[in-house]
């Protein structure tokens, strides 16, 4: 039977033009998971009228989850378009030794009760991130910059020369899937997948990322080329991670800044990958010396509490404070307002409203975040080793 | 924290910590500056001044060292200078042009003065961005034409090793009759520039670098390598000149 996926998170960009949204949020549950996603522009950005080069994708697989989160170089105006194809391509790959496309067979599809449409879509709140964009008259922007595609002629693909526009509005695309009271649906078929029963015998992780990182470098250069460009110009870092939600094991690959944090029961947040030691390096996935500064790492113990994944916009302001304990403070206030929260959608948006709106004197750019936790418990009731 | 039963962002503070832009101006102050040129580099420096902590963002991260370099080279700020409480030092033109010496205070500075980040403790400072102001060629003690001092000093700047400190650009601007195109552009890093020597060239160049330093600053909030993409936005006075 085929495992029951999701997808959520910035999508790819491509000849069809910029839609990468300033802000996104994305959330589920997922086993007994809370799984929140936010990804907040910068102040600079906001003032000079541009976009988010930050993006997230978030990809579920039957008990595996994949998170990719990308930070597109500020000094080229189409890394967004590196970026979100990175965090596709990266979570994508992180999956795949755990796919198979085959359809279900007819004695496995659930018969009774039909679940119904949703009757209500759940409203997320008006309270969108204040934006103090330039005010223009001009809505030609975006629409301008493809215009010549449009017509016909393959027009180069310029990046737009402003967001241009009076104000922000959502648009939004939101998917259900099976409640939680279904979830023999995601037990049913576990022998077809690797790592779906205990004893199974696991793909190497460690291979499986490292292969995720080295495909989504080629595919990244193949799509600069689909789009005339350099690769260069889709310069972005890439940040990944791979859990298990059932067993509580977690690995996680690194290029560029950024951060992938772990929080234990304890409240103890650590480095799962650690950053780059040199300050002064910039390293992105689209350059062929990628793999010199790929690193590749477990989390030291399963499970977590809490797995952070973040662009430096975030990693910055968290990582490099003197007092003591300020790291774990704020992990664990971002925790528990997570798990405190009515829904799964009010969490994602105060994580995201957080994001768009704390001072940091200096701190303007764009901030990106997921966050993987569990209730109080869980994390230490379970013993399993740190591997899939 | 709060114990209430409902989720309370506003409490959740990062502690963040400070990062700063380093901009290190390299001023010609060789014999052949003295008079009218070194005072429109003082009233440039002061224009410079202005531009930049007038700017919202950028008078929050600029930090400024001058380095003036005749027969010796001194760094006149004695480190790097908030641009809010930045005074343009008093400039005196003598000597040869040790472009070399000025390479190697430098270098000294950014290993003292710009912050390094370390985690669990300080913010890092970004890239120094670096523009030289010359209207000659380079010297030795003597004032002999040479380039054996100069370019070993220039690659000691930017060819470091990991983990040291070394600049994001060097942008050279060249003034007067003396200065020839490829010896400016075997100077920067990437563009060239020749300028007038008047008091408003001086000024609408140094304006020019604090737009383009606002500019690289907005972009992303990452100026380590926006710069030279920002200095294309940014309007060129009406005399200075792009060297291609």
């Amino acid at each position: 039977m085929m495992k029951p996926a999701i997808a959520m998170g910035d999508r790819g960009l491509g000849w069809a033009g910029d839609s990468h949204p300033a802000w996104m949020l994305a959330h589920a549950k997922l086993l007994d998971h809370l799984v929140v996603g936010a990804s907040a522009i910068g102040q600079m950005h906001l003032r000079e009228g541009t976009g988010r080069d930050d993006a997230f994708l978030i990809r579920g697989l039957g008990p595996w989850l994949a998170i990719a989160v990308s930070d597109g170089i500020g000094s080229r105006p189409l890394s967004r378009f590196g970026a979100s194809y990175t965090v596709e391509s990266l979570t994508s790959q992180l999956l795949r030794p755990f796919s198979r496309l085959t359809p279900d067979p007819p004695a496995h599809r659930v018969t009774s009760p039909v679940p119904e449409a949703p009757g209500a879509l759940e409203e997320l709140g008006p309270s969108w991130p204040k934006a103090r964009s330039k005010v223009s008259p001009s809505s030609a922007g975006i629409v301008s910059a493809f215009s010549g595609a449009a017509k016909g002629a393959r027009a180069k693909l310029t990046p737009s020369s402003s967001m241009a526009d009076v104000g922000h509005e959502q648009v939004a695309s939101v998917g259900w899937r099976a409640a939680p009271s279904d979830s023999k649906r995601l037990e049913l078929g576990d022998d077809s997948l690797p790592g779906g029963n205990a004893g199974d015998p696991t793909p190497d992780l460690h291979a499986v990322v490292r292969a995720a990182f080295e495909k989504t470098h080629l595919g990244l250069n193949e799509h600069a080329r689909g789009l005339s460009l350099k690769v260069a110009e889709l310069g972005c870092t890439a940040l990944g991670v791979l859990m298990n939600l059932r067993t509580g094991g977690c690995i996680a690959g690194q290029v560029g800044d950024g951060a992938i944090l772990g929080m234990t029961a304890q409240g103890q947040i650590q480095e799962i990958v650690p950053g780059s030691e040199d300050p002064q390096d910039t390293p992105t996935i689209g350059k062929s010396n990628f793999a010199d500064f790929l690193a590749i790492q477990p989390a030291p113990v399963a499970p977590l509490q809490a797995v952070f994944v973040m662009s430096d916009g975030l990693s910055g302001d968290l990582l490099y404070s003197d007092k003591e304990g300020a790291l774990e403070k704020v992990g664990t206030q971002i925790v528990r307002n997570l798990l405190l929260s009515a829904t799964p959608g009010q969490a994602a948006i105060g994580l995201l409203n957080w994001l768009a709106g704390y001072k940091v004197k200096g701190s303007w750019d764009d901030r990106t975040l997921v966050v993987v936790t569990t209730p109080p418990g869980r994390a230490d009731n379970d013993s399993d080793d740190s591997t899939g | 924290m709060s114990q209430s039963n409902l989720p309370n962002w506003a409490e959740v503070q990062p502690a963040g910590g400070e990062r700063h832009l380093p901009v290190y101006l390299l001023i010609d102050t060789s014999d052949s500056m003295k008079g009218a040129p070194i005072e429109a580099v003082r009233q440039g420096l002061e224009q410079f001044q202005t531009e930049t902590a007038g700017d919202e963002y950028a008078r929050s991260i600029v930090h400024v060292g001058v380095i003036t370099f005749g027969s010796e080279a001194k760094l006149v700020t004695e480190g790097l200078v908030p641009i809010t409480s930045f005074q343009p030092p008093i400039l005196e033109a003598a000597g040869a042009t040790r472009l070399d010496l000025a390479f190697q205070e430098l270098q000294a500075s950014m290993d003292a003065h710009v912050v390094k980040p370390i985690k669990g403790a300080q913010k890092g400072d970004w890239k120094p961005c670096v523009f030289i102001f010359t209207d000659g060629l380079p010297t030795d003690s003597n004032g002999t034409l040479t380039n054996e001092l100069w370019k070993p000093a220039r690659d000691g700047v930017l060819n470091r090793v990991k983990g040291e400190t070394k600049p994001s650009e060097v942008i050279a601007f060249g003034c007067g009759p003396n200065v020839v195109n490829e010896n400016l552009k075997d100077i920067s890093t990437g563009v060239a520039f020749r300028m007038g020597s008047s008091v408003a060239s001086f000024v609408a160049v140094l304006r020019y670098v604090s737009m383009s330093l606002a500019a690289s600053v907005a972009s992303g909030a990452n100026p380590d390598n926006t710069l030279l993409s920002n200095l294309d936005k940014v309007s060129l006075p009406p005399d200075l000149i792009r060297i291609p």
